[in-house]
């Protein structure tokens, strides 16, 4: 090992653990707004009192990298929270009263000023367009979800050598009908 | 408005905990804790609980600004829980003090 290598190996080290020391004091700050983003997505109802519910949670636990994990694993909180609560939005919707729809403060702001021009009727309806589509596209992860569990069960039958799987990955990915015997 | 409550192996271990200890309130910290039912999990399952009213919900007696911290927020199980939880659980057999779960 000459010279350079170790001065290398001690500067990359020593940047290294920098990093990760940097990483590790960041991290509750990153957690909190990891916390607040979920949070976000919330409900109008729910966001006010689960922030600091979530807030509080998080900081009674010591260690930096599981306040992290506790502001990833409230993601899913969220998202399902969303779902739960769900039937009484849409209740509400049908009863007439069109909420903005859950897209953040900013863009709340930016189409309550954007849609002053048009009727109320008129601006009903493109709300609950844009809900709608923001339904859509929160749903999208599901697909992706299904769509690589669908490709790892059809990898596994393909290495346990099944013919018409093979065939099959054969036919997508040359565009052969089948493949000779 | 009558809520559907789902008896999921983490609902039983949440509703045990409960269920155990019916004086006590809990936060949602303490709950993962001693259930081991994590975060993603829990707080679905307790705002789901909280709207059959199951359980009640109360916060911390504290000023957050002179203690430097957010309020935590203690929850409780209510009288139509216990009744609902117990009878959830002769419904399923199983007896009060199940280790598996």
């Amino acid at each position: 090992m000459d010279l350079t290598t170790i001065i290398m190996s001690l500067i990359l080290g020593a940047i290294g653990s920098l990093i990760a020391a940097d990483f590790y004091a960041r991290a509750e700050t990153w957690a909190a707004k990891l916390v607040n983003l979920a949070v976000r997505r919330l409900p109008e109802q729910l966001q006010a009192e689960q922030q600091e519910e979530w807030l509080a949670n998080m900081l009674a636990i010591k260690s930096n990298m599981q306040k992290l994990w506790f502001s990833l694993s409230v993601q899913f909180s969220a998202m399902q929270m969303v779902r739960i609560t769900q039937p009484a939005i849409e209740q509400r919707r049908k009863n007439g009263a069109v909420g903005y729809p859950n897209v953040g403060r900013k863009l709340q702001i930016g189409l309550e000023l954007g849609l002053r021009a048009f009727s109320h009727k008129m601006k009903r309806q493109i709300l609950q367009d844009i809900a709608l589509a923001a339904r859509f596209i929160g749903s999208m992860h599901r697909f992706i979800v299904y769509a690589v569990c669908l490709a790892i069960v059809v990898w596994i039958i393909y290495i346990t050598q099944f013919r018409w799987t093979r065939d099959l990955i054969e036919y997508v990915v040359n565009r052969q009908i089948f493949s000779s015997p | 408005m009558d809520h559907d409550i789902r008896l999921t192996g983490p609902t039983l271990k949440v509703l045990k905990l409960f269920l155990d200890n019916p004086r006590e309130k809990f936060a949602g910290a303490q709950i993962t804790r001693l259930t081991k039912v994590g975060p993603g999990t829990l707080y679905p399952l307790l705002l789901r609980l909280r709207m059959a009213k199951w359980l009640t919900d109360e916060w911390e007696q504290i000023d957050p600004s002179e203690e430097g911290r957010p309020r935590q927020r203690f929850y409780k199980i209510s009288a139509v829980g216990q009744n609902k939880a117990r009878e959830a659980f002769e419904q399923l057999q199983m007896p009060g003090d199940f280790q598996w779960i």
